[in-house]
């Protein structure tokens, strides 16, 4: 019988078992062979949160979907029930090839002594021939201890040179009393001095930390020992008197400076804590007005080698499904090949790599996962430079850091992927939309003309065909046919003009003349109202294309007259202020609803219509938009209070000629 | 089968199709009646007491869907054949109309036969 070998996750609730599930699934694919996630449910599963149940219920369904099985056994603690498992695959034909345990990382002194469950169940599992490897998942919680938050960091020789100042300050100052009283008194109270060094440990130790603060204690106890209390000059007490009070001074400085320091260590961490999440909190803010991921990494980098003032870089799959990662931002980065390995161990095995932790901790960079509720999209790396010291705290940071920028990227990404639904749909919707008003447009005159064609074709088969009604139907089908045709017209000159396939020319154009031939190519308006072109100079001249304005400014005619009740006259006018000129227009019609005054430029207007509006209407009017627009002039409509519609073309640059249209003004 | 005589309302806003609807309903002897909305082709259809209705669905001021089932309350008790005449030809269009009472459905372009033929299954009498 063939072997099925298998590779194991133990998992828990802990929140990031995820990256358990991650590691099984890829070593086991990197293996070739099956892999299956297995929960102990001991009898704490029923005293743990509801959240935790959950979490569990979702790794079920995560283990589910990476391909992976999920075992469930009940059991009095975890070790036994994992080894139990282990040894029932080992006994069929499924060995175990690989298990993977997540180690909570302990934090302090007394915790690093206690054996944690990971190290129970490898202890137990060193029977069997396999390997066991360790996610380190972070602590759920960590409290530092008093003695973890006094920081016993590096001692700069300033802060030692502080500590003897400070201690010649309070020599000086006793010496300063010791002049100042009568010998008898200075005999009885010399042992006062001693309040001047308690001073100056306290000044010391909140100052420069600890250390500094205790050598300013020890070095005030010799000098205090040596050149105020009897023998003078000498190391040594003569009374038991002196004993006491030197004993006393030396358990409260040392006390003072513990306090003083420790007191200044929760300062800073105070300080450091508020500037961090002042800066984790920037940060969101700051990559929240970002739209793409490519924005946003923009950002967060700048943020970041700002804030850590060392280099950062971001590393992601760059195809979808591609299970490599590599550097999308900045453009180029220097990773060796230690480097590089950490990388792809901290991306394959989703855990922070790199300096600082147990994982190819030589290389000079520090990766941490990029871990969103979906898994992991990427790895962020940190160059740490020599000087930093990589402390719990620091780790903390870079982590949150990490999180955070997961946190921003997967909410760009979440946003993306709903506006590009609902762009699709908009689309789809649109489409829609022009394909039922297009053919509406298009059948309607043709319905007609084949209508009257047919009906033509009838009549005259049966001999009884009148000229008269031969005239009105063959009138009817070539006005629709005409209608057709200028439909189709304004759908190919809207598309040609938004895919900018038409070329806009920019001539000098003389107004006079293209209003002047107006009344001429309208002419078949003018029958029930009338054109007033008012005075026109004729020395002024705008930048236009001379063919498309010409024929916009016929559409807004014709649309003008077309609303003008019998008897009417539609006035033009030219105005010009600064270095813009202006056409108005303006008819003495029923005007436009005030909400429609815009929107009827609007191409997408016409298409919001039923089919009830006569073909190839409102097209126009956006074909006049699009054209004033890419001439960078506007087109606009308002209603006159004394009635009527009044459209304004606005062109953007004119001249004016002299008389003999030579020199320029 | 002829429909000489017969009554017939045209709903229809677009002015070339009511004209080229006018010349064939009369050289087929029918009495052609037009409106350009539906207000004044219920009027009509009160007024005239018409043997059929011919309809478009895009109107200006109601949706033809909406102004079939009131063209047939204009005759209570009285069957009022109402033919619907569209560009519309979406399947849930046309059941819609047969289920609000529509009694034919034509798509616009059509040859007129076509339109002719349809009448007279309705309306049409012996010559």
């Amino acid at each position: 019988m063939n072997e099925q070998p298998v590779v194991i996750a133990c998992i828990d609730a802990h929140p990031k078992s995820l990256s358990l599930l991650r590691a099984a699934s890829n070593k086991a694919r990197e293996l070739g062979v099956a892999w299956a996630a297995i929960y102990v449910e001991t009898p704490d599963h029923h005293i743990l949160s509801r959240d935790a149940r959950e979490r569990i219920l979702r790794f079920t369904a995560m283990a589910e979907q990476l391909g992976g099985n999920f075992i469930k056994q009940e059991s009095s603690d975890p070790v036994s029930g994992i080894s139990f498992i282990i040894q029932q695959f080992m006994e069929t034909q499924s060995p175990v090839l690989h298990v993977f345990i997540g180690q909570t990382i302990r934090e302090g002194f007394f915790n690093e002594l206690r054996r944690s469950t990971a190290e129970k169940i490898a202890r137990e599992l060193e029977k069997y021939p396999l390997t066991v490897s360790f996610i380190p998942l972070s602590a759920a919680s960590y409290t530092p201890s008093w003695f973890d938050r006094l920081q016993l960091q590096e001692i700069r020789p300033q802060d030692l040179l502080f500590a003897l100042l400070s201690v010649a300050i309070a020599y000086g100052a006793s010496e300063l009393l010791r002049a100042s009283v009568p010998h008898i008194e200075w005999r009885i109270n010399a042992h006062n001095v001693t309040a001047f060094f308690l001073i100056a440990s306290a000044i010391t130790s909140l100052r420069c930390g600890l250390i500094p603060g205790l050598i300013s204690a020890v070095l005030g106890f010799s000098l205090v020992n040596y050149a105020f209390i009897f023998p003078v000059g000498k190391f040594g007490i003569e009374s038991t008197a002196d004993g006491v009070s030197l004993s006393i001074f030396l358990v409260s400085s040392v006390a003072i400076s513990l306090m003083g320091a420790y007191s200044r260590a929760s300062n800073r961490a105070l300080h450091q804590k508020e500037k961090r999440s002042e800066a984790l909190h920037s940060l969101h803010r700051i990559a929240s007005n970002t739209d793409t991921i490519d924005d946003a990494l923009e950002v967060l980098h700048e943020e970041l080698t700002h804030l850590l003032n060392m280099e950062v870089a971001f590393f992601m799959p760059k195809a979808a499904g591609s299970d490599k990662v590599e550097l999308v931002y900045p453009r180029s980065t220097a990773l060796d090949d230690r480097d590089q390995r950490a990388l792809e161990r901290c991306w394959d095995d989703v855990r922070r790599t790199g300096l600082g932790t147990v994982t190819f901790f030589k290389s000079d960079w520090r990766f941490e996962p990029l871990m969103t509720a979906n898994g992991e999209i990427g790895v962020l790396g940190f160059k740490i430079s020599s000087l930093i010291k990589l402390d719990s705290s620091f780790s903390r940071l870079l982590g949150a850091l990490a999180d955070q920028t997961a946190a921003i990227l997967e909410r760009i990404e979440l946003t993306r992927l709903m506006s590009e639904s609902h762009v699709r749909e908009e689309r789809e919707k649109l489409r829609a939309m022009l394909l039922s008003s297009v053919s509406h447009d298009l059948k309607t005159p043709l319905a007609s003309i084949i209508g009257s064609l047919s009906i033509y074709k009838r009549m005259q088969n049966s001999g009884r065909l009148k000229q008269e009604i031969a005239d009105e139907l063959t009138d009817t089908a070539l006005e629709e046919a005409q209608r057709l045709n200028s439909f189709i017209s304004n759908i190919l000159d809207m598309t040609r003009i938004e895919s900018g396939d038409i070329q806009f020319n920019k001539d000098w154009v003389p107004i006079d003349e293209m209003l002047g031939q107006m009344p001429r190519r309208l002419r078949h308006h003018l029958t029930t109202s009338k054109l007033d072109i008012k005075d026109i100079p004729s020395e002024i001249e705008v930048q236009a294309d001379q063919m498309m304005t010409e024929q916009m400014l016929q559409n807004v005619i014709e649309n003008a007259l077309k609303y003008s009740p019998a008897g009417s006259t539609v006035t033009i006018r030219c105005e010009t202020e600064e270095t813009e000129l202006l056409i108005k227009i303006q008819d003495q019609g029923p005007g436009f609803p005030d909400e429609k005054l815009e929107a009827i430029f609007d191409k997408y207007e016409r298409l919001k219509m039923s089919d009830s509006k006569v073909a190839g209407t409102g097209l126009g009017l956006a074909i006049c938009k699009a054209v004033m627009e890419k001439q960078s002039g506007s087109i606009l409509a308002i209603n006159c209070p004394e009635g009527g519609a009044e459209f304004q073309l606005r062109f953007s640059k004119y001249r004016i000629l002299n008389s003999e249209r030579s020199k320029l003004i | 089968m002829s429909i000489e005589g017969r009554k017939i309302v045209v709903i229809d806003d677009t002015p070339s199709i009511r004209t080229f609807l006018r010349v064939s309903l009369e050289y087929e002897g029918a009495e052609f009646i037009g409106a350009a909305s539906a207000t004044t082709g219920l009027n009509l259809c009160q007024s005239e007491n018409p043997d059929m209705v011919i309809l478009d669905l895009g109107l200006p001021d109601m949706d033809g869907l909406d102004v079939l089932p009131k063209i047939k309350e204009t005759q209570p008790g009285k069957k009022l054949p109402v033919l619907v005449l569209t560009v519309r030809k979406g399947r849930e269009t046309i059941e819609k109309a047969y289920e609000k009472g529509a009694d034919g459905y034509l798509t616009k372009p059509f040859v007129i036969d076509d339109l002719i033929d349809l009448i007279e299954e309705k309306v049409g009498h012996a010559a």
